[in-house]
Formats: structure tokens, sequence, C-alpha cells
């Protein structure tokens, strides 16, 4: 249950000083691409705040969105964020089982009305009335709703939670839908991957404890600190696309030099996500550093979009043209605008 | 006087760096490129808006399969600070910073790039390909607005507007 000390005293007596959480309020919020005075700020909502009572479900998932948020480098304090956050309810975390932990469930949504965070990782089935996912004797779409209801955000972490992801893959026989899909009346802020990068999952909940409110979002509700830029954009095998230097399969010369993977499926291109630039278990490496192309997994339907070692070509790729004519001018100008944008760093980032 | 010949000397160096990364690119697209599929046959390889800034090269490159925006040592400026293929290098451009990935090419030497668009496939006309690189450079060299002061750092500091410009205090919190 949430109790009434502040994050900085917990911090305190788990022997944190206060330097070293500024010093990690600054480091989250230099990935979040926030200018050093509000990660200030951030550091001192974040000491001042009360512990947040988060509500986790997991319906049609996998458990790897779980393994991956509990396996960040520790010990650090985004593991410590979990003695910040109250975790009133997660099927695979939790001590206690059946009615205990579904009261418990009941008391943090009294308790904390209209205050707690709902994270969900998992699709919810849909046909046969939702008879393919079940807990407690209820639908996942039954304790969804009722568990949302007076919630303050819901987080969708993981591509199943966020777009349906593997469960709704053609031919989707459960009738799988994103959350997304379902909640219309709270923001829900996904965090899409598969699994999705530590840091995006405990950065946006670092931010939603600090400042009461959801981040900036892209068109798929993706927080843009971490899903602004294209994972090809950012690749550092970026300089072999451009020299046209491609491995043609995965032993060739081309790949044990690094060339670039596009020509054996790469979804770097269409694929918004920070693995090139954060990377993964404490920034060692990412899939294609690894010498695999990106499964493009925190796009929506990845699954279904022609195989893993297809290249890209202008079929998939989009479909807009830019066309000349009278339009020309005023077309150009603001894709234009919005390329470049799309990389500028805040100009309140800087200093 | 002296200012412009050098200014001139600039600007005709920068334009010939251009010249010159065009020329490489249209190797490596003719060697390389000409039958994947990730190069778009409707484009041709041109170099836009070359010019010295005063401290370096600065350009687009348009290819059949990417438009970066280039920065380059100028052959009358100073070299860039050292670092290796494939890490970031961080560069201040008019309209804002930028992070770019520096690379090499064969016969040339350090170029670091910034993606606008890869692969091509949005357009299908060269002259709307230029257009396009032609008003991202436009965008690049053009000042933001200047911004007011940032407030002091004191609990009156207002987040949001500081955050996104909106002048939201008071407000409740999320939407």
């Amino acid at each position: 249950m949430a109790d009434q000390k502040t994050l900085g005293e917990r911090l305190a007596e788990h022997g944190v000083s206060r330097r070293a959480f500024v010093k990690y309020a600054s480091w989250l919020g230099s990935l979040m691409a926030l200018p050093p005075a509000t990660s200030r700020a951030m550091a001192a909502e974040l000491a001042k705040a009360k512990r947040q009572s988060v509500i986790w479900l997991s319906f049609q998932e996998c458990t790897g969105c779980t393994e991956a948020i509990t396996r960040s480098k520790g010990p650090t304090l985004e593991d410590l964020i979990f003695d910040f956050i109250s975790l009133d309810y997660h099927h695979t975390l939790q001590a206690v089982s059946g009615e205990a932990i579904e009261e418990a469930r009941h008391a943090a949504m009294k308790e904390n009305k209209g205050k707690y965070v709902v994270i969900v990782d998992g699709s919810v089935p849909m046909k046969d009335g939702g008879i393919y996912s079940t807990t407690a004797g209820h639908s996942n779409y039954d304790t969804l709703m009722e568990t949302v209801k007076d919630a303050f955000a819901v987080i969708s972490v993981g591509t199943c939670a966020a777009f349906g992801g593997i469960p709704k893959a053609n031919p989707n026989p459960t009738g799988a839908v994103s959350i997304g899909d379902l909640v219309k009346d709270k923001p829900v802020i996904n965090i899409p991957g598969c699994p999705p990068i530590p840091e995006a999952m405990t950065g946006t909940v670092a931010y939603l404890l600090s400042f009461g409110k959801v981040p900036e979002l892209d068109h798929l509700g993706r927080p843009k600190a971490f899903f602004g830029e294209n994972i090809h954009d950012r690749c550092y095998r970026r300089p072999f696309y451009e020299r046209g230097q491609f491995a043609r399969g995965f032993d060739d010369e081309g790949a044990r030099n690094g060339w670039c993977l596009y020509e054996v499926g790469c979804k770097g291109p269409t694929t918004y996500n920070a693995c090139a630039t954060m990377k993964w278990n404490g920034g060692v490496s990412f899939p294609i550093q690894s010498g695999h192309g990106c499964l493009g997994c925190s796009e929506p339907d990845f699954w279904d979009k022609g195989g893993f070692y297809v290249p890209l070509s202008a079929s998939i790729g989009p479909t807009a043209k830019l066309v000349g004519g009278a339009a020309l001018a005023g077309a150009v100008a603001g894709v234009a605008a919005a390329a470049v944008a799309r990389h500028r760093k805040s100009s309140l980032n800087k200093g | 006087m002296a200012t412009e010949i050098v200014e001139e000397a600039r600007t005709a160096a920068a334009i010939a760096v251009g010249e010159r990364l065009a020329r490489l690119y249209g190797d490596i697209a003719e060697r390389s490129m000409r039958d994947l599929p990730v190069s778009n046959p409707k484009l041709r390889v041109e170099a836009v808006g070359f010019h010295d800034d005063g401290v370096r090269v600065v350009g687009i490159v348009v290819t059949p399969w990417f438009m970066n925006v280039v920065i380059a040592a100028s052959p009358l400026g100073p070299a860039p600070v050292a670092a290796p293929p494939g890490s970031t290098a961080t560069h201040d451009l008019p309209s804002g910073t930028y992070d770019f990935v520096v690379g090499e090419i064969a016969d040339f030497g350090r170029l670091d790039s910034l993606s606008l668009f890869s692969p091509m496939f949005e357009f299908d006309d060269p002259e709307v390909a230029r257009a396009t690189a032609e008003a991202a450079m436009a965008e690049l060299r053009r000042a933001p607005e200047p911004q007011p002061p940032a407030p002091k750092e004191k609990p009156v500091l207002d987040r949001r507007a500081l955050l996104f410009g909106r002048p939201a205090r008071d407000e409740a919190p999320g939407p």
C-alpha cells in the first residue's frame, strides 16, 4: 500500500544521497531531452512525491516486458524506483495470490481513487466473449475496464498492449485488440517494443510521478523523448548504407565487416525507437550491433509486414508521394520543416 | 576588400566540396546501388545549398537512396575534432542543435551526416527532391524566434510553459 513518506525520505532510508538522486534525475532528464533546469526541478519534485500506487495488469502477453523492466542494470536508482512506486498488483511479482490479491487491487483503487497509474502488458481478446484470457474468473476486458475506471493514466507497455502485437498477428484467433482501442476516456501512453527498452518504461513512470502529467506523445501515443527518431537515421552502420555497402547474407564478407543490414531485411528505416542511441543492457549493444537487422518490433503489426528477412522496398514504404506542380512550394516546405524538426534537439536543452 | 576575397574563396571551396561529393555518390550510385530496390531510379544525385558557415562546409546531398544534411571540414578551415566512424557528433546550426552520425568516404575523408529522408520512396521527381532539399536548407539556416529568458530555478517554475510553451499554469494535472 502507498505510505505517507516522501520518496526523498525513503531514499535517505536506503542510503541514497540527495546528490546521487539529482544525478539520477539529470541522467533521466537527458534521456528525455529535458533542459538541465527542468531535470533539477524533476529531482526536486520526485523527492517530494508520495509513493505512486501502480496496478500492473497482464493480459495476452509472454512476461517479456516484465523481464525487461526488472533486468535494468542494477543496482541503480531505476531498481529503487520499485521502492518508490507502490506496486499494488502484479501477477508475476506479487507474493500473495487468490482472493487476497484481488482484494489488494480493489483496496488500492479505492484508497488512491483518481491518482493511481495502471500499467498494462498484453492485448485483450474480444472474440467469443473474451474467454481466451481470464483472471479470477473475469475476462481481461472486464478487469481492464473496472481497473482503469478511477485511474489517473494508463501506460501500455510492450507492443501487445500498445498495438495488439503478436496475439493480434494474422489470423488473430482471439480477436486481440490494444488497450488504446478500449480505453478512450483516460490518457493512454504507449511504450511499445518487444520488449520495450527498460529505461523508456521507468523514465516515463518517473516523468508521470514528478510532473503529474503525460509527456509529449507522437501520433501513435508514444513518448517523443524515446520514439522521436528512427533506428536507421541514428544507426552506427548508417555510413555503410550511404556508401552502398550491404551484407547480402549473414555469413558473407559484408556481414563480417559490419556493413548495413538493409538487404537482409533490417526494418530500421521504418522503426521509431531509441535502440540505436540508448541501446540495451545498460548501453552495451542492440540488435544491429549484434549482427541482426531490426525487426521493427515497436511499430504496429510488425509481425505481418512481409517477413523479417525481406528487404524494405517501395511497395511497403510510404505510399503518399510528393508530387510536383502548383502546390509544390508549400508542400515541400512543410515536409522539409518536419524532416528537420524531427532531429532538432530542444533549444532549451542547451547549456 | 581582403575579407571579401576570403569570403569568395570560401564559398567557391564549399561549392567545390559539394560537387566532389556529388561525383563520389554518383559513382556509388552507378557501381553499387543501381539494381537495388532501395534505390529510387527516378531520382539523381545532387549537391544542394553547399556553403561555408565560417567554420566548416554545410550542404545537403540528395541521392536516389537518401537525402542528408552533411558537414565537412572546410579546405580553408580547421580540422574537425576526431571521432570514430559511427559515433555521434553534435553540431550547432542557426536553427538549433543536431546530432550527426560520423562517417568517412573513400577519396574524401570525414563526413558527418544528418538524415532527412531515407530511403527516398516519398519522391518520384528529382525536381521535387531538389526543392525539398532547398526548403530544408532554408529551414536549417533560419534562426528561431528569440525566446524569453528561462525562469530561475524555484518551485514557482512553470514547467508547462518552459517545456511546451503553453501558458497552462494552474490547470489540473494531465488531460
